[in-house]
């Protein structure tokens, strides 16, 4: 083999190599990607399946109104309180979250409601349980129909969603 | 001359890997940005449609609801209403504090109000001029009422 033979072999030779280590360094930086890819999907599903609490919780039997069997459009507020201690007792199901409705209009003090208080209060809690350290918190809201059975009449109430990660 | 050839191919192989890796990084932010969007609209319509239900059986004034006070000022009516203001004065009054904490307070967003009926507009409160609109129709005595929001961003 002549000199000018193997000066051809190793420049093919060289320039195999690059080839390969560019098109592995694609592959990586391309897996590395995809990877990050999948997890802000993952993300943005758990943030979209969470912000669509706010359209199937009012719908939940357990707090819907509903009259002579049929359904209206809003939120018990009575129902709330009888649910409370059902939606406390499944952490599995919401996991560390705060679920509360507040009365917008008329206006009334900021004071919660139980089963001993159920007039001159505005804050009803369905679901409360906070990690010790908060990372992050998610919170979605949304305007509600509120029925009050006490007085039977409704108001403007908001839904507040709260998601922490600790 | 054929080696030469070679070499070449493996250029144009590089530069078709390299269009490939523009290709996805331009789908990645030009076809999946506009997901976002779509899913924020659908909450924003959701949050309005909800807003405009709850709106309708609110009392305005002594045992009348905003539901009588817009069927009310759709007859083109200046009877009094509420006290001595007529139904549309009252709702121009009352809506924007009853909309106000609800809007742009908790969702933190722009609105116009509007009331139709038979598609005729009989009642406005001005605002936004685009964004999203979510509607809720009613019927009362045989008659098709609909009220709307104009939701924008501040």
């Amino acid at each position: 083999m002549n000199s000018k033979a193997q000066l051809q072999t190793q420049e093919t030779i060289l320039v195999l190599f690059i080839v390969v280590v560019i098109i592995l360094l694609g592959i990586a930086f391309f897996l590395r990607y995809q990877r990050q890819s999948i997890l802000d999907e993952r993300t943005t599903y758990e943030r979209t399946q969470f912000q669509h609490m706010i359209l199937t919780l009012p719908e939940d039997a357990a707090v819907r109104c509903s009259r002579f069997g049929q359904k209206e459009n809003c939120v018990d507020t009575l129902k709330i309180l009888a649910a409370a201690p059902f939606f406390q007792n499944d952490p599995d199901r919401y996991g560390t979250m705060n679920i509360t409705f507040t009365q917008l209009y008329p206006a009334v003090p900021s004071v919660s409601c139980t089963t001993g208080t159920l007039t001159d209060c505005g804050v009803w809690t369905l679901y409360t349980q906070r990690p010790e350290h908060i990372r992050t918190t998610l919170k979605t809201v949304t305007p509600l129909s509120l029925y009050r059975p006490e007085s039977d009449h409704y108001v403007l109430g908001l839904l507040t969603i709260e998601r922490y990660t600790s | 001359m054929k080696r030469h050839g070679q070499i070449e191919m493996i250029g144009l192989v590089i530069l078709v890997v390299i269009l490939i890796f523009g290709a996805l990084f331009y789908l990645r932010f030009h076809v999946l940005q506009p997901v976002q969007a779509t899913q924020d609209s659908t909450l924003v319509t959701a949050q309005g449609y909800h807003l405009l239900s709850a709106l309708l059986p609110l009392p305005l004034c002594d045992k009348k609801t905003i539901k009588d006070a817009l069927i009310h000022c759709s007859e083109g009516t200046s009877d009094a209403f509420c006290a001595d203001l007529s139904s549309c004065q009252a709702l121009h009054n009352r809506l924007p504090t009853i909309l106000e904490p609800a809007i742009d307070h908790s969702l933190g967003l722009q609105y116009s109000f509007q009331a139709r009926s038979e598609n005729a507009v009989f009642f406005q409160i001005p605002g936004c001029t685009r964004g999203i609109s979510p509607s809720y129709p009613f019927q009362e005595s045989g008659k098709n009422y609909e009220i709307a929001l104009t939701l924008c961003k501040n």
